[in-house]
């Protein structure tokens, strides 16, 4: 076999061999995937936990005690801040 | 440029120019040479895939070109432009590295702006470590907020939301952006149609092969392709690490949505079928953590392109009845194309032509073919590698990058493509981070 020859069969065969370990590595990665806790058990009112949507909606000025959201002084004094940080529900 | 770099960047289009030769003159001649029908069906094909290979390559790398000079010649620094920015960082369960993005931010040339931590409801300390950084730092203010959990999507539309500044800058909270990135990104938008700048992402990571090709991926694809768009205003994806907005431009088209797993696409695709032009700045630097692992990688990947399809679905409208700028309907086409054509192409292409060379006994066309599309990832290599002016090393890996990288890529690509087609449930699949940054 000459040498031209044999470089062939090697980019041929390691092109193969590539393909054959992407394939395998995706069927590796979605077995992965399926053995992770289903993400609806993590959900609530049955939609799924990543999915919440929020919109954006003009800022408020007074804070909402039922808030979700923690709020926070700001350390010092700063030029621009115009107080508390408000944060609204979303 | 430095000219060691300028002299790299014109090896690298002679080096191109070269690859375009050998094309058109040796391919011709093999078909002469080939008796076996099959065989001659297949290197017709397989010319054809060269030449759209070659007229891709030269075409970004043209344009790119063409950004690169625009931008050093526009340059105005005696002009400041430099209004208030908040910068938004999201987080979930970021504990190991948020500190030292909160402190990197710290330390960007800018006069004044705001840095904004949007806790979004994580399960570890990330709040409190954030929260140890709160306050008034001079140039820059730390605020950090918490929310429930809803995604990053709804963690920067909280942000924009708050934000007190006319621009706002979203990024990743395991990202690490670059000194003078609001220096050069905010002149921009002394243009009035500019509503987002893109920035340039880099693999911070170079710990393996697989983050070192990502690397080159990068820089070679992503960056290539953005910097082309640029030329043209029309940027069609702007990176979740590093994007630059006109926050009265957020509010006016309803921020991210999350109904795509790509929100990084489908706000862009919004603003440009809303008519806004988008430029890249690749002086405003994101350093991000890419995956250490093939799984990961797979996974990341996989999430990519079904976010893009999902997006350009449901923008399709625009991308069949074009109805804003040209330039913004051939860069949805091109979206189009490099989510699903040239994946399919560079697989399918490439298995067939070799399943071909093996059944009729001819695999020497196979090493031609294989030296060819090598040349012209290496000149490719070269040439966006010296614009950058990165680290040279990254260029031997273009021999690996077209038939290991890109084919395993490409495959899960194909996969989630079909997938998406025959919409398949997904999970969101958060990336583990090592914390390197």
């Amino acid at each position: 076999m000459d040498i031209n020859m044999l470089l062939s069969t090697v980019v041929l065969v390691s092109f193969i061999v590539t393909v054959v370990l992407a394939v395998g590595s995706y069927l590796a990665f979605k077995g992965r995937e399926r053995r992770r806790p289903d993400p609806k058990l993590a959900s609530r009112n049955g939609e799924p936990l990543f999915f919440e949507r929020i919109y954006l909606q003009p800022r408020k000025v007074e804070a909402d005690s039922a808030s979700s959201v923690r709020e926070l002084k700001v350390r010092g004094s700063s030029p621009r801040a115009s107080g508390p940080v408000l944060v609204q529900p979303s | 440029m430095r000219p060691r770099y300028l002299y790299l960047v014109i090896a690298a289009a002679v080096l191109l120019l070269g690859a375009a030769l050998a094309v058109m003159v040796l391919l011709p001649r093999t078909h002469l040479e080939v008796a076996n029908q099959p065989l001659h069906f297949a290197i017709i094909v397989v010319t054809g895939f060269l030449i759209i290979t070659l007229v891709r390559y030269f075409v970004l790398l043209w344009l790119g070109y063409l950004h690169h000079v625009e931008s050093k010649t526009s340059v105005d620094n005696d002009e400041r432009f430099e209004p208030l920015v908040t910068i938004l960082v999201p987080a979930y369960n970021e504990e190991a590295v948020i500190q030292g993005a909160i402190r990197s931010l710290l330390e960007l040339d800018y006069p004044a702006y705001d840095v904004l931590v949007i806790d979004d409801g994580s399960t570890d300390a990330t709040y409190a470590r954030a929260a140890e950084l709160e306050g008034y730092y001079g140039r820059a203010t730390v605020r950090v907020v918490s929310k429930s959990n809803g995604g990053k999507a709804s963690a920067l539309n909280t942000g924009i939301a708050l934000a007190r500044t006319p621009f706002v800058l979203c990024m990743d909270g395991d990202s690490r952006l670059s000194t003078g990135t609001l220096r050069h990104a905010m002149p921009h938008f002394r243009d009035s149609r500019v509503g987002a700048v893109a920035g340039n992402v880099k693999v911070t990571n170079r710990r393996n092969l697989w983050t070192c090709l990502q690397a080159l991926e990068y820089i070679e694809g992503l960056n290539m392709a953005r910097r082309a768009q640029g030329f043209v205003r029309a940027v069609n994806i702007v990176p979740g690490p590093i994007g630059i907005f006109r926050r009265d431009t957020l509010a006016s088209v309803g921020g991210y949505d999350s109904d795509t797993y790509a929100e990084d696409a489908d706000l862009t695709l919004k603003l440009l079928t809303d008519g806004w032009h988008i430029v890249y700045e690749d002086q405003a630097i994101a350093y991000t953590e890419a995956p250490e692992n093939l799984l990961d990688l797979l996974k990341q990947r996989y999430r990519w392109t079904r976010g893009i399809l999902q997006a350009l679905k449901k923008h399709s409208d625009s991308l069949f009845r074009p109805r804003t700028r040209f330039a913004t309907w051939v860069s949805l086409q091109a979206m189009l194309f490099e989510a699903i054509a040239w994946p399919l192409m560079n697989v399918i292409g490439n298995m067939f032509f070799s399943i071909t060379a093996l059944i009729v006994g001819a695999p020497i066309y196979v090493m031609y073919w294989w030296l060819l599309l090598t040349w012209l990832d290496v000149a490719a290599a070269l040439h966006t590698v010296a614009m950058e002016e990165e680290d040279l090393r990254l260029v031997p890996l273009a021999v690996l990058y077209r038939f290991f990288f890109v084919t395993t890529v490409d495959v899960a690509k194909l996969f989630a493509t079909v997938e998406e087609l025959l919409n398949v449930k997904m999970g969101w699949g958060k990336l583990e981070r090592a914390g390197r940054i």
